[in-house]
């Protein structure tokens, strides 16, 4: 037999099969849960076999507060204050519009770790990879990523700080805790204009209880800026498929466009036309 | 632009609660009022679908005749793909119904909601489940 009569045997096949399997399924095609943009009601959540210690997936925040919250402002240092008050936020108790403020998100700067991990931009997704020697963690806004060591290396002593800072993980039980240090200090904590200091210590401790569920918990010790250390509540995330692609959407903030929006839009619309 | 192809300002100012459907973004509340929701119909001028804020520019017949180019916030074109949106869903010329917030400084800008044209309906934000 040619290959191409091979060929029509087996795709006759894979119709025959297919056209049994929707025969046997009494006409009814459950909607799966997928994703937490399109999430139709009585919709069947994501079911596999479970693996606590593989994070590996899209994950979307369905539960949690995107900011590290009021209780948070109260416990800055005489220092914290100072910086806090010069970060003028265009989100939470103290917004003013993006053009009367200082949000380094206003001019594509990067978020840094910490409002990355809080996902505060809108309906946003993180990643997990996971390789032999690191976990890799994809971010899908700014289209960032970071990566956390997990071969036993210890953390840099004397830092040069950046972005994301310089991560290690482990696991403690079926708990992934993730220590970073050497984050720059142009970052905000949170979207509320928290600040942060290099000397700032962040840890993250991820669980994931369900097949489609992960938590993580987030402290920040950082005692140039708070008085004792920080934690937002946990923050709950859902396994989500990106539409007929299963990858991440290309969300770059680009600073020519973002600087051409706010001239034509997001300025004026605040009142102040430069 | 032909005056017939300028709509009128069809529904004014009303007052909502915040939507439940809209998702935080950069400032939209400290630059926009949910409370003051409007409806205005329009010719489109330019539909930019950028990252990270598609933008949305049409203009309305003001009360003296003359059109009034209005600014409309939008998302990302990750968040506007999720909702349905494409870099052809509008075109200058297409005669489109737009819902949203307007600029707290009574300038001619929105954070767009919704836009309607030929009858199916375009959010900004994912719609509600």
């Amino acid at each position: 037999m040619g290959k191409r009569c091979m060929g029509s045997v087996i795709a006759a096949a894979m119709v025959a099969c297919s056209a049994v399997a929707l025969a046997q399924g009494g006409g009814q095609t459950p909607i799966p849960c997928v994703n937490d943009w399109q999430r139709p009601d009585g919709c069947v959540p994501r079911k596999g076999i479970l693996n606590p210690r593989d994070l590996s997936g899209l994950w979307m925040r369905v539960k949690g507060a995107a900011n590290l919250g009021q209780a948070t402002t109260a416990l800055l240092t005489p220092l914290g204050k100072k910086l806090f008050d010069a970060n003028k936020p265009s989100f939470g108790p103290r917004a003013v519009p993006p053009v009367l403020g200082n949000d380094p998100l206003g001019k594509c700067d990067p978020l840094g770790l910490t409002r990355n991990l809080m996902t505060e931009i809108a309906a946003r997704s993180f990643e997990f990879v996971h390789l032999p020697d690191r976990v890799l963690q994809f971010f899908e806004y700014g289209h960032q990523y970071r990566t956390i060591w997990i071969d036993g290396r210890q953390l840099p002593k004397d830092p040069v700080p950046r972005w994301m800072g310089y991560s290690a993980g482990r696991w403690e039980g079926d708990s992934f805790v993730v220590d970073t240090i050497g984050l720059d200090d142009r970052v905000w904590a949170d979207m509320w204009g928290h600040p942060l200091s290099t000397e700032a210590r962040v840890q993250e401790r991820y669980r994931r209880p369900a097949f489609d569920t992960l938590e993580m918990q987030l402290t920040i010790t950082d005692s140039a800026i708070y008085t004792k250390p920080v934690s937002g509540d946990t923050k709950v995330h859902r396994l989500q498929v990106e539409r007929s692609t299963d990858e991440r959407l290309e969300t770059f903030c680009v600073p020519s466009e973002e600087e051409a929006f706010n001239k034509a839009i997001r300025d004026p619309a605040g009142g102040v036309v430069k | 632009m032909s005056r017939s192809n300028l709509a009128t300002v069809v529904v004014g100012v009303g007052v909502l609660l915040a939507s439940a459907v809209a998702l935080a973004h950069h400032g939209t509340n400290a630059s926009y009022d949910p409370k003051k929701e409007v409806t205005l119909t329009g010719v489109v001028t330019r539909f930019i679908m950028v990252n990270p804020h598609g933008q949305l520019f049409f203009d309305v017949k003001g009360p003296d005749g003359r059109p009034v180019t209005w600014g409309g916030e939008l998302h990302s074109i990750g968040l506007l793909r999720r909702s349905g949106w494409t870099r052809d869903t509008l075109k200058p010329g297409d005669a489109v119904s737009v819902r949203g917030y307007p600029s707290r400084a009574g300038t001619p800008f929105m954070v767009v909601q919704e836009v309607v044209i030929n009858g199916k309906s375009y959010f900004r934000d994912l719609p509600a489940q």
